[in-house]
């Protein structure tokens, strides 16, 4: 450290020029029609000394005697150099700037230009999901880019998205992408419990999007392989806000109140309905009649309410000469449309960049966030209200005659549990880095970037005496802590034609994981919330785990011309997650550019302004291979191996020093066009992404005593096609409307499996009870008995058996491969209309052709239990010859196995969605004029899935789930919450 | 500068060896005793998983027959309890998984200890570990050979039973296929021969006499193998050793001796409150407490089983129930047998006295007919409860006391899971009355369970061996 400081004062010293004589330029800054543009930025090449335009477009400057040079910038325009020798006046008119091709993107390590970059990645910038009320940034990928699938797997707040870009290459590993916030990787580890359904919350619910300023999506080999060994399922580099030098501090308040509701629920049978089903049903089949109570209770209308949601956001942005900030803070609160289920965030950053000089720079990225979720149960979980209202009985009341809460059993009751019981989860995080950016020379930069991704949770739970006898706690606290330090040396020339980048670089990353889990029982009070008041422990649990990652990355870029584009990027990786044989991984990818429309045959060619093929190969890896020793054969101790209190040990693990990452191989060809005047751009982009060395649990028979061993022996393939159009319609002074289209087309292929045979003679694994990996089809087919519906003539449940003949009484060889989870295409749709001071956005999007499997239906339309209650569409049951109905005649031998898993719960997923419409209006600048200090202000009303067009008969509520079994299992849900429709008011004040 | 700060970064490859904190490498293990000794606790351990002694396939054992109404919610179960089950059944599979989790983690204890070299750590130490493994194999053959194979009755035990597996899983992977009821029954009767000799006739505690392997449960539990096999002289003499090793084994004389470690258990296997969460849904408790109790009350009286009771007014055992709300909503009997549905550490009550002298009277009555020791045995029991006593002439025929001491069997030992194997080794349909009367025979097809159908797929020798009719 001291070294570094004794360095920044001599170069400080070195900068230490005296300016003796000054002078004074002045001017006017116009765009090409003459209109005076303000705020633009006029600074003297080479210095910090600079100064911005008035409203009216001019400026006054003062300059050394020597200056020769002003540069002019504006946001839209393209900056220009303006010679000041001789002249002490100037006018200047801007050139719209072609904002989609100068525009910078960042990329790994870097940034490049939309025009020269040979990566392909796609951008989601915050106005896309500005002023949306959603609670972690996640979401916003839905729909945006093209190749980027996002499920919400819930309505849930909080609920942990299914993200894919450009499909699914794991069979048993992470498939989700890497989160990289300002050049931290974030760990991404579950760190709440399930609670019922198939993952805990959002891993990035601590995430504020209002930080955010844009995500670049990368795909290709070209743009990930720098990411090495967890490249594979794609990166999400997400770039927080920062202010600009010279700029006159934007203070921005941002606030937005609203209210959901579910936009579909289960038609659920009443009480009187309920005992008449049951009662037809036992006597239709000679069983005794069961006498029940008698009273009708609505659980459904009890645990649905109307969600609010409200949002503060106060940020400002600025920077004089040599230092910007952004500064930011969000209070966000929302309570979800089914009782007990409530979020609180509190989130804040300060970003700051300072030129110590004109060669030294530094910089912090600090941001701390403060999440208190109020959790409920969900999907497969007799505790979650949704669920449970869904099961409990209709007679059943949740009150006494006195109006005390009663106990309902099994399926509890859950307006007690929302009432009484305590279920929480806490979690602060601090994401952070701080850098110095060193210019030895002109082209030669040194970087060094520390960060730390730092997470503490909290989850307390505790049920009071009425629902479980004596009460019962469990407090659980987990840290995920992680630090990394990166040095990069980068370098940049021109030399005539040619030019020449190259990156050479040093990671290292060290992750500690730490769990401790205490639990009782027997509380002499509800009023004593703490675990420690209990009297018997039940559980006392602790766990730590611990990975390190260490690798060396570098990049060239070559250009022709700026027309023929060359880039060849590598990484090395080593991972204590590998096995001691497989520690270290290199990861390389090679592309290329050529941008035809330079080329002179092309100068005909008036309507394209720009055209560029790019094509890359390359590797990357995914280092998401089964916790952090999963290559050491284990054995375990702790409550689940002890013996009346006498320690003890079971294995747990075998051991695999081979296993290593699972490694991908992606070709991509790419065109991009910009055509008349860049009023369309559209990319098209081609992949063929293979992934080898897959991991596989390879199953076991259960009689080795273990289920599996996991091996890398697995191929994936997935190929599509990336397309995003986005287009000027219509550009008229008071009437602007722009488009923008992407649709991402998937095939997914399991190549090659472990031995294990089907009926088919087809390797397959299987994924869930429901879906399997086939080799020759997709890694999520459902592979089910096929229910065909109810014989008019009999009265009869048919199913088909293996040879398609129907059948009463099918058994598990007659499954076969029923469509696949995994969309043929999904996409969004976003229009924008601004028209004198109003604006109007319409955002739709889309799933094609995947199927979801909605388990819980195998209870709601289950004909023969009297311990839940059911839909009511099995009460049009067969009643005599030639009735087309939905359930079979109760006295039929199928009446109790109509609901087995089978086609009957499957249905198709595809969707088109009304996500969001807004309608804005800004208030005209006369009037706020008036105020003096609010320099921009708009209105607006915001409403999220408005409509869905989905299968006419979809039993769901929502075709939009993915919720139970796991990131690994997809389309499938038991009793997931559907989407919740919101309807928010706000407003956009800028000071 | 940079350098100096680029260097401060050069790592050390050491770094990326990290070793997890709650775990051991496996070939630390089996080096001393205390490994040994904690490999063979987590035998026991496993054992007591929901899906081997934790209580699943004991209430099935109950309510397939007609002991139990199940009225929860679980479609596995409800589908046992329907004659419905299919092969893909995920509760099937979880049992069939844990029984041999138990069976190869003691198949280890059982190849490994032995050559342990350690000073202090003795032969009979380590004979002793061997034959406490060799109970537990031999205990958990047993339940799965009778969950997934016809009776011997049926087909004179030819059919086809478990695969047996006999020796550690050391990473080459074996394709077993099923072994005939006839050669786990062998397998088992040799383990359990060859324990008794080193096993301990008791301990200090008594949580130990009852809750580990001793030479009175291997005892027992030939009694009961033999009983279950018709062969009769055995099944008496066996129950017999253990009636009389006094004061190790005596008949309670009431009914306060569930969870107590009396000397009523020979085993059972210990619950505490930490291994609540071993049991996953819960434990016995759950399913036969109702919920105002911390239970499921999945699991209530059959009407059969309260006419059972009520046909002799006064047992004492049907004290031991009462009525509360069950899972469908509705006022339902339940036993008391299991009163801890918080913390589920009701003991599992895997083979007690009562059952040495109900396996002794019957077999005496089959191969003696009426005879004063099986009335003098059952007169124990029925004091106990409160009834009358029998006497010679209480009977005409053998048929007459056999059928009498099988329903005394049903009313001591019902909820502990004996009932379904008591029927069906009697030739007796599982079901009397209800749909599932005409389907419930020995022999019928879904009065045994599926091999799962998981294990069918990726086991070759398993292929064409799935039970008839699934």
């Amino acid at each position: 450290m001291r070294k570094l400081l004794k360095l920044t004062v001599a170069l400080l010293l070195l900068n230490g020029q005296l300016m003796s004589q000054e002078r004074v330029v002045t001017g006017k800054v116009t765009d090409i029609t003459g209109i005076p543009i303000s705020n633009a930025s006029v600074i003297v090449k080479g210095t910090n000394n600079g100064t911005t335009t008035k409203p009216d477009g001019s400026f006054s400057l003062s300059v050394s005697a020597d200056a020769k040079t002003l540069v002019i910038s504006s946001v839209g325009s393209v900056t220009q150099e303006v010679s000041i020798e001789n002249r002490s006046s100037i006018q200047v008119a801007l050139k719209n700037d072609d904002k989609t091709l100068s525009e910078v993107v960042v990329v790994g390590y870097g940034q490049q230009t939309q025009k020269l970059k040979t990566q392909t990645t796609s951008v989601i910038k915050a106005d896309a999901f500005r002023n949306m009320p959603i609670v972690s940034p996640t979401q916003a990928l839905q729909g945006q880019a093209a190749g980027v699938n996002m499920v919400n797997s819930s309505g849930l707040l909080g609920a942990a998205p299914n993200v894919q870009i450009r499909g699914s290459s794991s069979l048993l590993g992470g498939t989700q992408p890497l989160y990289v916030v300002d050049g931290v990787p974030l760990n991404d580890q579950v760190l709440s419990t399930a609670q019922g359904g198939g993952t805990g919350l959002n891993p990035l619910i601590d995430l504020n999007p209002n930080d955010i300023e844009s995500m670049t999506i990368l795909k290709d080999a070209a743009a990930v392989a720098i990411y090495g060994s967890r490249g594979t399922n794609g990166v999400v580099l997400i770039k927080t806000k920062r202010g600009s030098n010279n700029q006159k501090t934007r203070v921005n308040l941002d606030y937005f109140t609203g209210i959901s509701k579910p936009t579909d629920l289960l038609d659920m049978m009443n009480a009187d309905e309920f005992r008449k089903f049951v009662g037809d049903y036992r006597a239709a089949r000679g069983l005794p009649a069961i006498s029940f109570p008698t009273g009708n209770f609505d659980w459904q209308d009890a645990v649905v309410r109307n969600g609010k949601v409200n949002s503060y956001n106060l940020s400002a942005a600025g920077g004089n000469e040599r230092t910007k900030f952004f500064m930011g803070g969000t209070y966000y609160t929302e309570s979800g449309f089914t009782i007990g289920n409530d979020i609180r965030r509190l989130a804040g950053r300060l970003n700051l960049e300072h030129d110590i000089n004109r060669r030294i720079k530094v910089g912090v990225n600090m941001s701390l966030t403060n999440t208190k979720s109020d959790r409920i149960g969900v999907e497969n979980n007799t505790f979650a209200p949704l669920t449970s209202s869904s099961l409990q009985l209709p007679y059943i009341q949740p009150r006494d005659a006195n109006g005390n809460y009663v106990n309902t059993g099994f399926i509890q009751n859950v307006l007690a549990i929302e009432d009484l019981n305590t279920n929480e989860f806490l979690s602060t995080r601090i994401i952070s880095n701080a850098f110095a950016e060193i210019k030895i020379i002109d082209n030669l930069k040194f970087r060094t970037d520390w960060g730390i991704d730092n997470v503490q949770t909290e989850e307390r739970t505790r049920t009071v005496n009425l629902l479980s006898p004596g009460g019962a706690a469990s407090r659980t606290v987990q840290q995920d802590r992680k630090w990394l330090g990166t040095n990069t040396l980068t370098y940049e020339n021109t030399f005539g034609d040619h030019y020449v980048a190259a990156l050479a670089g040093q990671s290292i990353e060290n992750s500690d994981f730490d769990a401790i889990q205490v639990a009782a029982t027997g509380f002499a009070s509800d009023n004593l919330p703490n675990v420690a008041s209990g009297s018997t422990p039940t559980t006392t649990f602790a766990s730590r785990s611990a990975w390190a990652l260490q690798s060396y990355l570098g990049r060239v870029n070559y250009r022709f011309k700026n027309k023929y584009l060359f880039e060849a990027s590598a990484r090395r990786d080593g991972s204590s997650r590998f096995g001691k044989d497989r520690r270290f991984g290199v990861f390389w990818a090679l592309s290329g550019g050529w941008v035809i429309s330079d080329e002179r045959f092309f100068e005909d060619v008036k309507f394209i302004n720009n055209l560029k093929l790019t094509a890359s190969y390359g590797t990357s890896g995914n280092d998401r291979i089964g916790g952090d020793f999963p290559s050491l054969g284990l054995y375990g101790g702790g409550i689940g191996a002890d013996y009346n209190g006498a320690a003890g040990l079971i294995p747990t693990q075998i051991p695999n020093p081979f296993l290593q990452w699972e490694e991908t191989k992606q070709f991509d060809i790419g065109l991009s066009v910009s055509m008349f005047a860049s009023r369309i751009n559209l990319n098209v982009n081609v992949y063929d992404k293979r992934t080898v060395n897959n991991l596989v649990n390879v199953p076991l028979p259960f009689t080795t005593g273990f289920p599996s061993v996991t091996q890398n022996i697995g191929e994936i393939q997935n190929k599509g096609i990336d397309l995003e159009l986005n287009t000027v319609n219509l550009s008229r002074k008071n009437f602007d409307w722009t488009t923008s289209f992407n649709i991402g087309f998937l095939k997914n292929e399991v190549l090659s499996l472990p031995t294990n045979k089907d009926e088919a003679g087809r390797d397959f694994l299987a994924i869930s009870t429901a879906q399997r990996a086939i080799v020759g089809h997709s890694r999520n087919e459902f592979y089910l008995i096929r229910y065909i519906g109810v014989n008019p003539t009999t009265g009869n449940a048919e199913w088909l058996d293996k040879d398609d003949k129907p059948t009463t009484n099918p058994v598990a060889a007659d499954r076969k491969i029923v469509g696949s989870a995994i969309p043929k295409f999904t996409g969004g749709f976003t229009n924008n209309v601004r028209f004198w001071d109003f604006d109007l956005t319409a955002f739709f999007n889309f799933s094609y052709g995947n199927k979801v499997l909605i388990d819980g239906l195998r209870f709601t339309e289950n004909l023969g239990s009297a311990a839940f209650n059911k839909t009511r569409n099995v009460l049009n049951y067969w009643q005599k010859a030639g009735d087309k109905a939905f359930a079979p005649a109760l006295a039929s031998s199928t009446a109790p196995i109509f609901n087995q898993l089978s086609t009957l719960q499957l249905q198709d997923g595809s969707y088109v969605r009304l996500k969001t419409l807004s309608l804005g209006y800004r208030l005209p600048k006369a009037v706020l004029d008036r105020t003096k200090f609010i320099s921009s202000a708009r209105l607006y009303v915001l409403a999220q899935n408005l409509f869905i067009i989905q299968d006419r008969d979809f039993r769901g509520p929502d075709a939009e789930v993915s919720a139970n079994g796991g990131g690994l299992v997809t389309g499938e849900s038991f009793f997931a919450l559907p989407q919740a429709r919101t309807i928010t008011f706000g407003v956009n004040i800028g000071f | 500068m940079v350098v100096a700060l680029a260097t401060a970064m050069i790592s050390c490859e050491k770094e990326l060896d990290i070793l997890p904190e709650q775990s051991v490498a496996d070939n630390v293990v089996f080096t001393d005793k205390a490994g040994a000794q904690a490999a063979l606790n987590g035998v026991y351990s496993t054992a007591q998983l929901i899906n081997v002694f934790g209580s699943q396939p004991q209430i099935m054992g109950d309510f397939q027959a007609d002991n139990v109404e199940f009225v929860g919610s679980f479609p596995t179960l409800q589908e046992i309890f329907q004659f419905t089950t299919i092969s893909t059944n995920v509760t099937v599979a979880g049992w069939w998984q844990d029984h041999y989790r138990v069976i190869l983690r003691a198949n280890s204890v059982i190849a490994r200890v032995p050559g342990i070299q350690q000073t202090g750590f003795t032969d009979a130490e380590k004979k002793q570990m061997v034959a406490e493994a060799k109970f537990m194999r031999a205990l958990t053959y047993f339940q799965l050979v009778n969950l997934f194979a016809q009776p011997v009755q049926i087909n004179g035990g030819n059919s086809l039973g478990v695969p047996l597996v006999l020796s550690e899983f050391t990473g080459t992977v074996e394709f077993p296929a099923r072994n005939t009821v006839n050669e786990v029954h062998l397998q088992i009767k040799k383990d359990l021969e060859e324990a008794i000799p080193d096993l301990a006739t008791s301990f200090a505690a008594a949580a130990d006499t009852r809750g580990r392997a001793t030479k009175g449960a291997a005892r027992a539990l030939l009694s009961r193998l033999h009983l279950y096999r018709n062969e009769w002289a055995e099944a008496a003499s066996y129950a017999n050793e253990v009636i009389t090793a006094t004061p190790t084994y005596v008949l309670a004389s009431n009914y306060n001796f569930y969870d107590g470690n009396t000397p009523e258990d020979i085993f059972s296997i210990q619950m505490t409150t930490t291994d609540n969460s071993r049991t996953g849904a819960g434990g016995w408790a759950a399913y036969y407490r109702p919920a105002a109790n911390g239970g499921r009350g999945d699991c209530p009286f059959t009407t059969d089983l309260d006419l059972a009771f009520q046909a002799e007014p006064g047992d004492r055992r049907y004290l031991a129930s009462a009525v509360g709300v069950a899972a469908d909503g509705i006022s339902r009997r339940f036993t008391l047998k299991f009163p801890d549905a918080v913390n589920n550490t009701d003991n599992a009550p895997i083979i007690r006295v009562t059952e040495m002298y109900l396996n002794r009277a019957e077999a005496l009555a089959e191969k003696d007919g009426i005879n004063q020791t099986s009335i003098d045995l059952m007169n124990a029991l029925r004091t106990r409860a409160g009834l009358s006593t029998w006497t010679l002439a209480t009977f005409t025929t053998k048929q007459q006391l056999v059928d009498a001491i099988l329903n005394e069997r049903r009313k001591e030992l019902c909820f502990e899971g004996h009932r379904r194997m008591d029927l069906l080794r009697k030739g007796k349909a599982l079901r009397s009355s209800g749909p599932a009367a005409g389907i419930s025979k020995p022999g019928d097809p879904k009065v045994i369970l599926p091999i799962p159908q998981r294990e069918i797929d990726i086991n070759p020798s398993l292929k064409g061996q799935q039970n008839p009719g699934y």
